[in-house]
């Protein structure tokens, strides 16, 4: 029942390629141009779109996406901690501080909310000391950064409140739960709270926060099916499956991802005990030629043989895991999908090696390079650094605009923006250059990663 | 002259000197080519560009542009126009660039050409991008034979996009034309995408097929490569080309995709007498020579060209083999670990040396390994080999003398590049160095700048076009091999070099050959002239043959330059017999494998074993053995030589070698004794450290790449500072990644925390993995641990003004009541005293007066012995209340006390009862 971790003996030399190496020179080189990338998106973003919640790219201004609480710039704030700007940094606190209002009568996603706003809320309140930010007394267990995640996560918290613990997927900040809310919520919608509440809960005192978390992980995984897989939406008042196919991608993802990451950062085992008997179902029926498949919860039949570019997050925790072997075997696979399109579409169909119609678009997710951050610090192999350049130079190349980074629609080769496809966002892109330089600066910068270095 | 194996016979060109003229042996051995238009070519290819162009030369499609969307919205546009597609390669490059993905016009330029190389590449793709500049260098060795193209199969709607699925840019395909010349058969190249590698591929595929004219050749054939398929083909009795013999001409390419090193050498025999001599009943056949056995080809005659290379693939052995570890997901060296213990040879592959002297001595040995009936073939194969060694060592030496012009004339143009760079502006159009120039001389001051003259302000050119792609650290290795091969130059020659600095400023974008216009029009169709000489059966050289001479004299300086700036030749220092190996591999259970990795390109896996290459002899050259099913892995300390590797193998078959373990770098930061610090442990120091006599140390377990170990850090700091006056312990951490352990100390799962306690090194104890790893159980884990005095010192030690109060109540406290105990026990004692006087006088036949005497005894000792300890007791916690500052003597310095109470506790220790302080630590 203890956290595992894995070790097998020269595992990590053995199985995969070796890349020819990458020189110093080279690296600089690399993290100065990620560097250069975020500062292009940010003072995009800085200059064209601030104070609304997203730049667009294409048409160089701003838009309110999620919320209207100037998200990519509380999103941005941990990753000029990595850059270590710390007058920018000052200033970017001190502007939330003096500008943030959360008692607004809007709808927000307490999904969103909570991973961007109190994520980035948090870790920029624990990075705050290191970046010469005058703190208050009983830092870290005080401060305005931390009174305002609170503040926050109260206005979440209404969602938390059913039958079954799991919240609902919308909440008003000034209301609660708006009337005729939908019950279903997304498993991924469900169980990715652990990491900001858990560190709310320790910082504050107050257990409220990690506790909910906890119920609402455990919520879903008291409802998993006969045969250990959980679906893909489910009534938060009931309990029942509103979809019922499972997979380890979009509707699920984070589901996973949070159980490990929140037990290696509270030291929970008991959340890795829920994943080891997860993985060992999904490597049962998902699992096919380091691929993964999506499955109808009950039987385990499969349904689908494509491969998610939001799935590219499972070589990562994989990676954190100890299963270096597996996590290696996987990434090849979804570089090798990087090298036939120069990025990830969000749907591959693996038996065709093709990406169907529509389903092409690259909202520059930060999954993949996520993962070969965690892969690169694992092994140290520069196999995983060159893939990370690969990806650095597309997106350089063809995602580049005037005042940011856009998507990608290649089969028209032509850039969408956000309203259209929906899901780009700015701090995609921004996060996505926190990891990148996260690669090259062998830094780790995953906001979880940060709380875990400070705490 | 060194080119005395150029012997003119009849038809038969000999092929150890590479011949400068296109597709060598096609024509040179097809004779009639016009006769055989109409022959078809059966392709098959699993390569998934396309295994047949066929010509629609006016089918050019013109598809420059693609949609544009265009949505216009209320604040701006959605979507961004496609960009057109903008050329990939300088405009001046030698490689064609069909930007547009053009396949037709392409097609067309293929037929052009018995042999193409062409580059499907996506702008975007980083190993295109790379890719570039080692195919223009390619380009610059060989485009006097081979037609250099590159297509841009990314950009939407362009013809090759839409014809061909490429599933990994970039690829890289060998187009070769059929005879008839209205099609091309398409051979993939997967090997390593860096020039050199590609120069040999290419120069392989020029000439694949070897002539064998005698007994000797076919000898020399063994002795340089793994195995031999030899075809006999008639060519004197037909006035065609001999049926079967462009299935084998093309088994023999196609075996270049599976082989990536000449492991296999393909030979052709055209002599009857000779075909005789080597046991081949008719023409058409086809034999596959082993190390050990020769096998023979019975559908020969009627196999395609797959047929062929795959009837050869299924049946070649070989004692020793390369593996090839390329950049995509392969599993090549963990399926041969897989098998057994393998013996890994690391050392450099140059792709354009021919011989490599320390793999030789490998398949030396290997042969002798392998030998287990003693047959006299494969020794005298391996005693060969060895003779062999000799010769490529002077035939070296003779080499450097007869290419000294050809090498001084580089360095020249070398030196001149540098001077007119100086005369330029620093700009990124500085010119380039013309180090890889090849042949041409004169005209290399021409160059011209112009990707750097393209507009850049455009988002789709990035700068990346006009940036070095050498990086530095690689130069300076260049110039250093520059600068040794410089030792065979004049003295004159060699002061030039040392002031040269070619890679300086170095620029790419703006590289310029005068040879370009020879490269654009490069086909040439079959030289009629060719055939002439076939004719001459006499023997007679004529100029043609002497230029071809002067051509592969200069090919070999061309290798031997570019050779010595990848990395020098190695050769292996054998002074002493070695000990006979014969049959060993079949004489034990741990049989050995033995492969060879290209230290050149993958010294990162021999690093990650624990070899430091740079240090070795002959260069970058180590022997491992790595038994994966044993978990152990072995490093040949002494430098490569036939003896010590014989011996390495004698040690490791009787069990003598040490397991290797790994171990990281030293930490160098040493601890302020201020500081509360988790010294950082290696498996160099570990057992050092741990069992010393009199430490106690607590170490920590975990590896870099274990998330859940990431969060452990606070709670260790936080019991290391608990624990911070504790006499005699210590905090460390060792990261297993980096560091191999014993067995007895390795651990299924991290963090694992161990304690290796003061004096009882044996007594080590792990603590428990299914409690929280928390800072009190941490603690109590620590202290359940310690022995007694120090468990007494590490309470003392954590007392503050209050606990000290509490522990003299405490003691107060405890005292009053072993008064107290005393006074019943005492009055105990009295009673039984009493009673066993009493029992004494009365009769002794009173029933069971005997057991009442007895339990009154026994009873009598031990309330004597409570008395003593409760004595002990009191004086013990006389002291205590002594050393325990009171509110008035708070003076008493911490470690004064310390020392005091180690003191106690050591008399006490000595005096046989630990008892008492446990009894105290609890009432504390």
């Amino acid at each position: 029942n203890k956290m595992t971790f894995l070790f097998v003996y020269l595992q990590v030399c053995f199985l995969m390629s070796f890349s020819t190496g990458m020189t110093e020179k080279e690296r600089i080189k690399l993290r100065e141009e990620v560097r250069g990338m975020f500062y292009h998106a940010y003072e995009g973003y800085i200059k064209y779109a601030y104070p609304y919640d997203e730049l667009r790219p294409l048409s160089c201004d701003g838009h309110d996406t999620w919320g209207s609480y100037s998200l990519t710039l509380i999103d941005a704030l941990d990753t000029l901690g990595v850059m270590e700007n710390k007058t920018e940094f000052q200033r970017v606190v001190e502007l939330i501080i003096e500008k943030a209002n959360f008692d607004v009568n809007i709808n927000v996603s307490v999904f969103e909310t909570s991973i961007r706003i109190l994520g980035g809320l948090l870790s920029g309140h624990l990075m705050s000391k290191k970046m010469g930010v005058d703190v208050e007394d009983g830092w870290p267990c005080a401060g305005p950064l931390l009174r305002i995640s609170k503040d926050v996560a109260d206005k979440l918290l209404p969602a938390f409140d059913t039958p079954t613990g799991m919240p609902y997927g919308t909440v008003n900040l000034r209301d609660g739960v708006p009337e005729g809310e939908t019950p279903i919520t997304c498993t991924a919608g469900v169980g990715t709270y652990i990491i900001e509440f858990g560190t709310l809960s320790r910082l504050t005192g107050d257990p409220v926060y990690e506790e909910v978390a906890m119920r609402a992980l455990h919520g879903i995984w008291d409802h998993r099916s006969s045969i250990n897989l959980v679906g893909n939406h489910i009534d938060v008042l009931t309990g029942r499956w509103a979809a019922q196919d499972s997979g380890i991608g979009a509707g699920i993802d984070s589901y996973f991802e949070y159980l490990v990451k929140g037990a290696a950062l509270l030291q929970k085992p008991e959340l890795m005990a829920i994943f080891i008997e997860a993985r060992t179902a999904i490597d049962k029926y998902l699992h096919h030629e380091d691929w993964y498949l999506w499955a109808t919860m009950t039987k385990g039949y499969v349904t689908m043989a494509v491969f998610q570019s939001l799935e590219a997050y499972w070589p990562g925790v994989l990676a954190l895991l100890g299963d270096i072997n597996s996590a290696q075997k996987i990434i090849f696979n979804y570089h090798q999908v990087w090298k036939q399109f120069g990025f990830t579409p969000e749907f591959y169909n693996i038996p065709q090696a093709e990406a169907p119609v529509n389903r092409e678009g690259y909202p520059l997710r930060p999954e993949l390079i996520e993962s070969l951050m965690y892969l690169y610090q694992a092994t140290k192999d520069d196999t995983f650094l060159e893939m990370g350049a690969d990806i650095l130079t597309s997106i350089q190349h063809t995602a580049k605009t005037e005042c940011g980074y856009a998507t990608k629609q290649p089969s028209t080769c032509s850039y969408f923006l956000t309203r259209r496809t929906g899901c780009i966002t700015w701090e995609r892109q921004d996060k996505f250059i926190k990891l990148a330089l996260g690669i090259v600066s062998l830094k780790l910068v995953d906001t979880s990663i940060i709380l875990k270095l400070i705490l | 002259m060194v080119h005395s194996k150029l012997v003119y016979v009849g038809i038969v060109v000999h092929s150890k000197l590479v011949v400068h003229s296109r597709l060598a042996i096609l024509s040179r051995l097809v004779v009639h080519s016009s006769l055989l238009v109409h022959s078809k070519l059966v392709v098959h290819s699993k390569f998934m560009v396309h295994s047949k162009l066929v010509v629609h030369s006016k089918l050019v499609i013109h598809s420059k542009l693609v949609n544009v969307v265009i949505v216009v919205h209320s604040r701006g546009p959605l979507t961004r126009k496609v960009s057109s597609p903008q050329p990939f390669f300088p405009r001046h490059s030698l490689v064609s660039d069909f930007y547009t993905g053009d396949v037709a016009k392409l097609t067309e330029r293929l037929l052009g050409a018995d042999l193409s190389l062409v580059v499907y590449y996506a702008p975007w793709d980083r190993d295109s991008q790379h890719l570039r500049w080692e195919m223009e260098k390619a380009a610059r060795y060989h485009h006097e034979q081979i037609y250099f193209a590159a297509v841009n199969c990314w950009h939407p709607n362009s013809e090759c996009k839409t014809r061909y699925k490429i599933r990994t840019y970039p690829a890289i395909v060998l187009h070769v034309r059929s005879v008839s010349g209205t099609e091309t058969k398409a051979l993939a190249y997967g090997g390593p995408r860096d020039a050199g590698h590609i120069i040999r591929f290419l120069s392989r595929a020029l000439h694949p097929l070897t002539h064998v004219a005698s007994h000797a050749d076919l000898a020399r054939l063994q002795m340089e490569h793994n195995a031999v398929v030899l075809g006999y083909y008639d060519f004197s009795t037909v006035k065609q080309l001999p049926r079967g013999f462009i299935s084998y001409y093309l088994a023999s390419l196609r075996s270049l995709q599976h082989h990536k090193t000449s492991a296999i050498a393909w030979g052709v025999v055209t002599n009857h007498k000779v075909a005789t001599a080597l046991s081949f009943n008719e023409t058409r056949s086809v034999h596959l020579v082993l190390w050990n056995t020769t096998l023979v080809f019975t559908n020969a005659a009627s196999s395609n060209s797959e047929g062929m290379s795959n009837w050869v693939n299924k049946w070649v052995d070989e004692t020793t083999i390369w593996v090839d570890i390329p950049g995509t997901k392969s599993m090549a060296l963990h399926s041969v670990l897989q098998k057994g213990p393998t013996l890994i040879l690391f050392t450099p592959d140059n792709p354009y040396h021919t011989v490599n002297d320390p793999f030789t001595v490998l398949r030396e040995i290997s042969l002798d390994y392998s030998n287990c009936n003693q047959s006299s073939r494969v020794s005298n194969l391996a005693r060969y080999l060895s003779s062999l060694r000799a010769k490529s060592r002077i035939q070296l030496r003779q080499a450097e003398r007869v290419c000294r012009s050809y090498l001084q004339n580089q360095l020249h143009i070398l030196h001149l590049s540098k001077q007119q760079f100086n005369s330029k502006d620093e700009t990124c159009c500085g010119s380039e160095p013309s180090s890889e120039a090849g042949t041409t001389t004169g005209d290399q001051q021409s160059k011209v700048c112009d990707m750097c003259t393209h507009p850049t302000r455009t988002l789709t050119t990035p700068e990346e076009l006009c940036t070095n792609p050498i990086s530095w650290e690689e130069d300076s290795g260049l110039l250093h091999h520059v600068n040794k091969l410089m030792t065979v130059f004049s003295d004159s020659c060699r002061h030039l070099m040392l002031q040269y600095s070619p890679w300086e400023h170095y620029s790419v974008c703006c590289q310029r050959n005068n040879t370009l216009a020879k490269a654009k029009s490069s086909y040439i169709p079959h030289t009629p002239e060719k055939k002439e000489a076939f004719d001459v059966g006499s023997g007679h050289p004529d100029d043609r043959i002497e230029k071809l001479v002067a051509l592969a004299a200069e090919d070999q300086c061309k290798r031997l330059f570019h050779g010595s700036l990848v990395a020098p030749h190695s050769f292996v220092k054998d002074q002493h017999p070695a000990p006979d190996i014969t049959g060993l591999g079949c004489k034990t259970n741990k049989t050995l494998t033995f492969v060879a990795v290209d230290s050149l390109r993958h010294g990162d896996v021999a690093e990650k074993l624990g070899v430091n290459l740079t240090t070795r002899e002959p260069q970058k050259t180590a022997a491992v053995i790595v038994d994966v099913a044993r978990e152990a892995h072995f490093i040949m300390d002494a430098s490569l030589s036939k003896l010590t590797l014989a011996n390495f193998i004698i040690n490791y078959t009787h069990g003598l070698l040490d397991r290797i373990l790994v171990t990281g770098h030293v930490d160098t930061n040493r601890c302020k004794p201020s500081q509360i610090c988790i010294q950082e442990l290696t498996s160099e120091n570990y057992l050092k450290f741990t069992q010393e006599m009199g430490k106690m140390v607590v170490v920590l377990h975990y590896s870099s790449n274990c998330a859940a170990c990431t969060t452990v850090g606070h709670v260790f700091m936080t019991v290391a500072h608990m624990a911070r006056h504790i006499p005699n312990i210590t905090f460390a951490r060792i990261n297993i990644l980096t560091n191999t352990l014993p067995w007895n100390l390795y651990f299924q799962t991290l963090p694992s925390i161990i304690v290796h306690p003061h004096y009882r090194k044996s007594d080590s104890s792990v603590f428990d993995s299914t409690l929280p790893l928390t800072p009190a159980n941490l603690m109590s884990f620590l202290v359940s641990n310690l022995d007694p005095s120090h468990r007494l010192s590490l309470a003392l030690s954590t007392c503050r003004d209050d606990c000290h109060e509490q522990v003299v109540q405490a003691a107060a406290v405890a005292t009053t009541q072993l008064h107290h105990l005393m006074t019943v026990t005492t009055t105990k004692l009295q009673d039984v005293l009493h009673r066993l006087v009493k029992l004494k006088e009365t009769p002794h036949e009173i029933p069971h007066w005997e057991n009442h005497y007895q339990i009154l005894v026994h009873t009598k000792h031990l309330l004597v012995r409570d008395i003593k300890t409760q004595r002990v007791k009191l004086n013990h916690l006389n002291q205590v209340q002594k050393l325990v500052p009171s509110n008035s003597n708070k003076l008493l310095i911490e470690s004064d006390l310390l020392k005091s109470l180690q003191y106690i506790i050591q008399s006490k220790s000595n005096s046989k009862k630990t008892l008492e302080s446990s009894t105290l630590h609890n009432e504390l």
